[in-house]
């Protein structure tokens, strides 16, 4: 980092990280499962998440966590019922397992459980990232004290966060499975914003090295959207041709997965898949799967039972495939779970975080230069798919930076629009698609992410508009 | 726990910082959730730790951890990341006054949810989502509850010590009808998760959850033949737990202060309510007053203080459709100069506390809902929210709704399917012209409000009446 020299005299705020290792970890689970007996389950979650926010260029709130989480999960025949604790001690496992054993046992029979699996093998994960998972807040400090001030040359503020996390996932259970992964993620998004309003401009990326994140150009591109989203015009709502960067895309494909691409969703009428597997769904060039493998995201070789992660297709080449089990579903489906069983606690239905939109060969550039009449979208703002789930009708509000395109150029910036839109008809009028991703960390879980191109669709509805 | 507390602040204390905290909290929480019978969540969980808030050279840092016999550690995070921010010339925090408060308080209830027999919990959700699913077109019927238990011991290099105990529980139930391509839902008494409270069990008895099976899913079943709303211009009448949503998302959120100062742009935003504003801008009509009360007995948002030490408070937002106050933090109370209102709260010994509502709540109006119902031929009324979406300085909002109905004759008349309404938060405010009277107010919980980076969810109330809004841009979610 640019800032190592200087921060070497300052004083030292390096991460501790005293928690157990892998082997200390596993040992624990296997002691105190083998003492509990009977079918059981213990899922072992540990975080190290510090978190650096910053507003107006300056810090303003700055975190350090670190917490684990063991949830025992225990079947009396086909009962099942969990309990988590966030202790790793002996006594406290022993206690949770007992009283999920008694809580099972009041609970009723779910009719499609088959038992925990059996010992499993994982594909590759890559090697955690040490100076990630050990980074410290004067690294961070360090390297938002040079945007801070470029920024401030430009007239703007930066506002954001920039974070690092270190997580930790295992799964012990009475069948003899026995799984382990930990990973880093370096996060940081940034928005660039004229003082009392005016302009403003995003840049986000992800990664799981910190060095792999490039700051300054992400704060170059921030101000430059701000600069530029200076004085926007009005525009008229109506249906126009529009291009969404990655991050734009990359909110609806938070929400897609949940409404679309599971097996409840389809048993229960409310995916825009139902009755439409080996059909057409979407652009010859659309292809949107999940991959806990892929390296191109945030890997994550297994589920929260410990089944390994299987790629899952949901469209290919613009037909509907299939979608992501778990137990439940699957069995209902008549199929076998895909290693997207959720977290214990949480509604029965397969959990898709590992969402992939596969690359075109297009760019923003080119998108631009083939557009008559359309929007270029920087990113969406409370974004929200509950509208009409079979259409997988969205509604949302551009933010930090929409732009006028005529005749292949980018002409003005428009004040901020709401859109309403199927976005089962929009995958069928995307006409490009960028070959560069970005990836996008889930807001809803440590182990979720979105890896994604810009995308240039032919209509999409502009419904209304705000103030600014 | 409360020496280690004081322990880890007398260091802190003896390294010069100018202010610290420090939270031990214990959360409990148990839910069940049950679907055509069945029950298929059955979980309960414990999370304790503690939470270190330093102020050092008016830079913060914050540490938490798991680790209860190593508390101190995170004393020491917490200083080192202060210096961190220090480091990077940081906006010097500054505090305005409290009085060190001593003092406990908990939340009265009159049954542990707890402690009801787990198989009593089971029979009453398996049974209700049975008799959801009794219906011809019903495809799911499905009825969750969720109980919270919050114990929280704060202490401060400022004297204060404070114990707490706060219980919250809620329940609901919805019923999915499918038929010819089309999936519609009702639920009671709201939807998301329910209505909750602070309060024990008895609430839950006291819901009517039974009662209701029947009307949710016929109507259920009866919105898969209704129309869609046309679009057009109607007055709208929003019904309570609409009305809740909408208080919350367009009048609780652009009064947090922290929000109006820039602080949480990376996230949730900022807010049109620009301090200029404050005393002066009208916000609504003479009709709207809306409040903000950290007090009200069983409100979701009620509590004794908040996670800075400030007793919760009572105090005006809206006064007859003016804008008059914020919900504050200790800090950013000082940069205004205004007073702290005990608005700061995490949701966990783990994270930082933010500005959160409390109860926000539109007061009373003299209308009976009879009277209004008469006076609204016409009129569409709106009940239970679908979706939510407003811009990021929470102007432009866009609701859809479970179910909509045409009033005529003082009664619901012809009912429609995915209704939405949209608006201008102003706009839409000072288009009320009724609202209806205390017997028919109530606070409703929201247990889902989320904010701030890493995310946090806050359960907060809104208290209101139906009340009506003239002219407003409705339509269909097709």
């Amino acid at each position: 980092m640019k800032s190592e020299a200087k921060t070497k005299k300052k004083p030292v705020a390096k991460s501790v990280h005293a928690e157990p290792g892998k082997d200390e970890v596993l040992k624990s689970l296997r002691a105190a499962l083998e003492g509990a007996g009977g079918d059981a389950e213990l899922l072992f979650i540990s975080q190290s998440l510090d978190t650096t926010r910053f507003a107006a260029n300056g810090i303003h709130q700055n975190m350090s966590e670190r917490d684990v989480t063991v949830s025992a999960r225990a079947a009396v025949g086909k009962k099942l019922a969990s309990v988590s604790v966030n202790s790793l001690a002996k006594a406290d496992l022993r206690a949770a397992l007992k009283r999920a054993r008694q809580m099972a046992a009041a609970a009723q029979p779910a009719k499609e459980w088959a038992g925990f699996p059996g010992p499993q093998s994982y594909g590759p994960a890559p090697r955690v990232d040490e100076a990630t998972a050990r980074q410290s807040p004067l690294e961070r400090a360090g390297a938002l004290a040079p945007l801070f001030k470029e920024a401030g040359h430009h007239g703007t503020e930066l506002h954001g966060a920039l974070s690092a996390r270190h997580s930790r996932m295992a799964v012990v259970n009475s069948e003899g499975l026995e799984a382990w992964h930990e990973g880093t993620v370096a996060d940081a998004q940034l928005i660039a914003m004229d003082p009392g309003g005016g302009g403003s401009g995003y840049a986000a990326d992800a990664d799981r090295r910190f060095g792999a994140l490039d700051l300054p150009t992400l704060a170059e591109t921030a101000i430059r959207k701000c600069v530029e989203s200076r004085n926007p015009k009005d525009l008229e709502p109506g249906t126009y041709e529009v291009i969404l960067e990655p991050a734009a895309v990359a909110e609806i494909f938070s929400w897609l997965p949940w409404i679309a691409f599971t097996g409840r969703s389809v048993e229960d009428g409310l995916s825009f898949l139902k009755d439409r597997f080996g059909q057409r769904v979407a652009a010859d060039w659309i292809t949107i799967y999940d991959d806990g493998l892929d390296a191109d995201g945030i890997v994550l070789p297994f589920d929260f039972e410990g089944r390994p992660k299987q790629t899952v297709h949901f469209i290919d080449k613009g037909v509907a495939r299939e979608v992501a089990h778990d137990f439940g579903s699957a069995a209902r489906a008549r199929t076998k779970p895909t290693g997207h069983a959720p977290p214990p606690g949480a509604p029965p239905t397969a959990a898709p975080m590992n969402i992939f939109i596969a690359p075109g060969m297009s760019c923003v550039e080119e998108m631009i230069a083939q557009t008559n009449r359309g929007v270029l979208v920087t990113r969406f703002h409370y974004l929200n798919g509950l509208l009409n789930p079979p259409i997988a009708l969205f509604t949302g509000m551009t933010r930090d930076g929409a732009f006028w395109v005529e005749d292949g150029k980018v002409r003005y910036p428009i004040k901020n629009m709401r859109f309403t839109q199927s976005i089962a008809k929009a995958l069928h009028a995307v006409e490009l698609v960028a070959r560069e991703r970005v990836i996008a960390p889930s807001t809803w879980s440590a182990f979720g992410s979105a890896c994604v191109p810009a995308l240039k669709i032919r209509e999409f509805c502009f419904s209304s508009r705000t103030e600014f | 726990m409360k020496a280690t507390l004081q322990n880890l602040l007398s260091s802190l204390r003896r390294r010069r910082v100018e202010y610290a905290d420090a939270r031990y909290v214990e959360l409990e929480d148990e839910t069940l959730a049950a679907r055509n019978g069945t029950v298929e969540v059955n979980s309960r969980g414990t999370s304790r730790g503690v939470g270190v808030r330093v102020l050092w050279n008016g830079s913060w840092g914050f540490a938490a951890t798991h680790d209860l016999e190593n508390a101190g550690e995170a004393a020491d995070r917490a200083f080192a990341v202060a210096q961190a921010t220090a480091s990077a010339s940081a906006p010097r925090a500054r505090l305005a006054e409290v009085a060190p408060a001593r003092a406990l308080w908990k939340t009265p209830f009159q049954t542990d949810p707890f402690k009801v027999p787990l198989d009593r919990k089971v029979a009453l959700l398996s049974s209700l989502s049975a008799d959801l699913k009794k219906g011809k077109r019903i495809r799911s019927g499905e009825a969750s509850y969720s109980a919270y238990r919050t114990k929280k011991l704060f202490a401060s290099t400022e004297g204060a010590l404070i114990e707490q105990e706060i219980m919250e529980c809620g329940a609901g139930i919805v019923a999915v009808a499918a038929g010819n391509g089309v999936v519609q839902s009702r639920s009671f008494p709201n939807s998301h998760r329910g209505d909750f409270v602070t309060g024990g069990w008895e609430h839950i008895e006291g819901m009517g959850l039974a009662a209701n099976v029947e009307r949710v899913r016929e109507e259920a079943a009866a919105l898969l033949d209704a129309p869609d709303l046309p679009d057009g211009k109607y007055d709208l009448i929003l019904w309570g737990p609409q009305l809740a949503l909408q208080i919350h998302e367009s009048c609780g959120h652009p009064i947090e202060l922290d929000r109006v100062l820039g602080t949480e742009q990376s996230l949730a935003g900022g807010s049109f309510l620009q301090p200029d504003k404050l005393g002066k801008f009208r916000y609504g009509s003479e009709n709207v007053t809306i409040s903000l009360d950290g007090t009200i007995p069983g409100g979701l948002g009620s509590y004794g203080f908040d996670d800075e030490g400030v007793p919760t408070a009572r105090g005006p937002v809206i006064d007859c459709g003016v804008f008059v106050g914020y919900l504050t933090s200790r800090e950013t109370a000082a940069k205004m100069k205004l007073k702290p209102n005990g608005a700061m709260r995490a949701d966990s010994w783990s994270r930082l506390p933010l500005i959160r509502m409390m109860n926000i709540s539109l007061e009373p109006g003299r209308w009976d809902t009879a009277e209004l119902l008469d006076d609204s031929d016409g009129a569409i009324l709106v009940d239970v929210n679908k979706s939510w979406s407003i811009d990021d300085r929470r102007l432009n909002f866009q609701f859809g709704c479970e179910a909509a109905w045409e009033i005529r004759g003082g009664k619901k008349t012809k009912m429609y399917r995915n209704p939405m309404y949209s608006g201008m938060t102003p706009q839409f405010w000072n288009s009320c012209d009724a609202v209806c009277a205390k017997p028919h107010w109530r606070v409703w919980g929201v247990p889902n409000c989320g904010k701030g980076v890493p995310g946090q969810t806050a359960r907060v109330g809104h208290g209101a009446a139906p009340a009506r809004f003239r002219g407003i841009q409705m339509g269909a979610s097709r």
